[in-house]
């Protein structure tokens, strides 16, 4: 996170626009080139879409699986991040990201991802539904990552089924129930 | 969607890179049963002596350096910084890899070098040379686990991460080195002037690649049915190789050439013979088919990878599959809508 600030995404919102992957790839590569964005949104078989971004998660598999150490963790911002001065383009943290964030930039020959832009976040501000949001990282954060858990218990319970009680990093208990 | 980041070049560097160690580790194994090639001494320079045949059996090494060029073939902008890719040992297969496979290509031909350019002088010091063979056996073993268990180490792709998926690998680069040197024992067979040295040799080697082969089919039915039990992206990955886009390389690349055709053959010459026949066609056809397929094995589970859905992905079909209205999020008590 950059000044405590985090990339929050609701896909619920998302209308698949793809005004944030062209701002990206805009800032980030001064042309229109979708395949270069840092940003990438995946349309479901649902049709819906879904913008993802980099998590920048505690322990990245991204900074683990790379040879070079080109892709590491910020000490400062915890911000993971690809250097592409030591990027050999191997192509393992595209392989490794649980999100299928990481990708390989063809032109570059360098693995890319998004690095929040040094806290100038253009695909928060061009994304008129907001499904993009640049926020503290505050309980909000929680409560969308905590939605990502109820998933995987929903799958063993029926729908209208109480999910029970959870408990959020700052040790508030969160009741949750399936509509 | 099957991923297209890994593909026909770093399916060339671990098939080349696997095989030569598998080469590597049955020639040496080989060698420790008597098994050997009488020498064939060339004397260029005075009265210096060349011992040929030896090329034709520790080959292994220098194919493993033509597979690392491969991956350098693979890499972006920074190819030259590739010696950097040690620098992650603690965490990245492939900085391992990296270290495991470089050492094992420097010792390999290094022993090679000597075994061709300086016979006499390894005959006399049968000790270091055992020692040196132990060396370099345990970094081409080293190599081809590290070939076998590079794709599994990359958690989210069902289709690498079967627990079957390392011993299949293991399998293949042992196979193949064994076709691989029934190949260099029929080019032995053109050259030396007394060939006879090489039919131990080809018939111990036909015995083992028929146990191998039967071993592989084994692995590979596992494998394919832990796919079509498994997850979706798994199921994916099973369905385009049974029956999908590539279901031609699985079917006659895979299992004809390097299943059937070998054993096929196999069973032939060693229960019937091919006296008939040229010396070694068998051998060499069976080797031939094992090699395209176990390429095909390679390239192929590269291919058919599909990355399992990311979690927000996971929650938009779910949202998907189980709210009455669309984009009606689950109710969570405490949640602020924004």
């Amino acid at each position: 996170m950059v000044d405590g600030k985090v990339l929050i995404v609701d896909e619920r919102k998302c209308t698949g626009c793809l005004l944030c992957v062209i701002a990206c790839s805009v800032v980030h590569t001064g042309d229109i080139d979708l395949e270069r964005a840092h940003i990438q949104v995946w349309r479901t078989d649902e049709d819906r879409y879904v913008p993802l971004t980099c998590h920048h998660c505690e322990t990245p598999s991204c900074v683990r699986a790379c040879p070079t150490k080109a892709c590491h963790q910020d000490e400062a911002t915890q911000r993971v991040l690809i250097d592409a001065t030591k990027c050999i383009g191997c192509g393992t943290c595209v392989v490794a990201c649980p999100f299928g964030h990481a990708h390989y930039d063809e032109v570059a020959g360098v693995s890319v991802k998004c690095d929040y832009c040094d806290g100038r976040v253009e695909c928060v501000r061009v994304c008129e539904p907001k499904a993009i949001s640049y926020v503290h990282s505050d309980d909000n954060y929680w409560v969308t990552r905590r939605e990502v858990g109820l998933v995987k218990m929903a799958e063993r319970l029926q729908p209208g089924g109480v999910l029970g009680v959870a408990v959020v990093p700052d040790g508030r208990p969160l009741e949750g129930e399936l509509g | 969607m099957p991923q297209r980041v890994w593909h026909l070049a770093v399916a060339g560097y671990l098939y080349l890179a696997a095989m030569g160690a598998g080469a590597f580790i049955v020639a040496v194994v080989l060698d420790w049963f008597g098994l050997r090639l009488a020498a064939i001494y060339v004397s260029p320079i005075g009265g210096w002596e060349w011992d040929w045949s030896e090329a034709l059996v520790l080959w292994g090494p220098l194919l493993a350096a033509v597979g690392a060029s491969f991956l350098l073939l693979h890499l972006g902008r920074n190819w030259f910084l590739f010696p950097t890719a040690w620098r992650n040992l603690r965490s990245s297969w492939l900085a391992r890899g990296f270290v495991i496979l470089s050492t094992f290509i420097v010792v390999g031909m290094m022993l090679a070098v000597a075994a061709v350019f300086l016979p006499h002088w390894l005959n006399r010091l049968p000790v270091l040379w055992r020692v040196a063979q132990a060396a370099g056996l345990v970094l081409a073993v080293g190599t081809a686990v590290y070939t076998s268990v590079l794709l599994t180490s990359k958690k989210y792709f069902p289709a690498w991460t079967e627990p079957v998926v390392p011993f299949l690998f293991l399998a293949f680069s042992l196979s193949t080195g064994v076709g691989g040197l029934v190949v260099g024992a029929a080019a032995y067979r053109a050259l030396a002037a007394d060939p006879s040295s090489a039919d131990a040799i080809v018939s111990a080697l036909e015995t083992a690649m028929l146990a191998l082969v039967v071993v592989e089919a084994a692995l590979l039915v596992l494998y394919v049915r832990h796919l079509r039990g498994g997850k979706p992206e798994a199921q994916l990955s099973a369905t385009m190789l049974l029956s999908g886009s590539w279901s031609p390389a699985f079917w006659a690349g895979i299992v004809g050439g390097a299943l059937v055709l070998p054993l096929v053959l196999g069973v032939f010459d060693l229960a019937v013979g091919s006296d008939l026949l040229p010396a070694y066609l068998l051998p060499v056809a069976a080797a031939v088919g094992l090699l395209v397929g176990g390429f095909l094995l390679r390239l192929g589970i590269l291919a058919v990878g599909v990355r399992e859905a990311p979690p927000l992905y996971k929650l938009s079909r779910w949202r998907a599959e189980h709210s009455a209205e669309p984009n009606t999020p689950p109710r969570l008590a405490g949640r602020q809508e924004q």
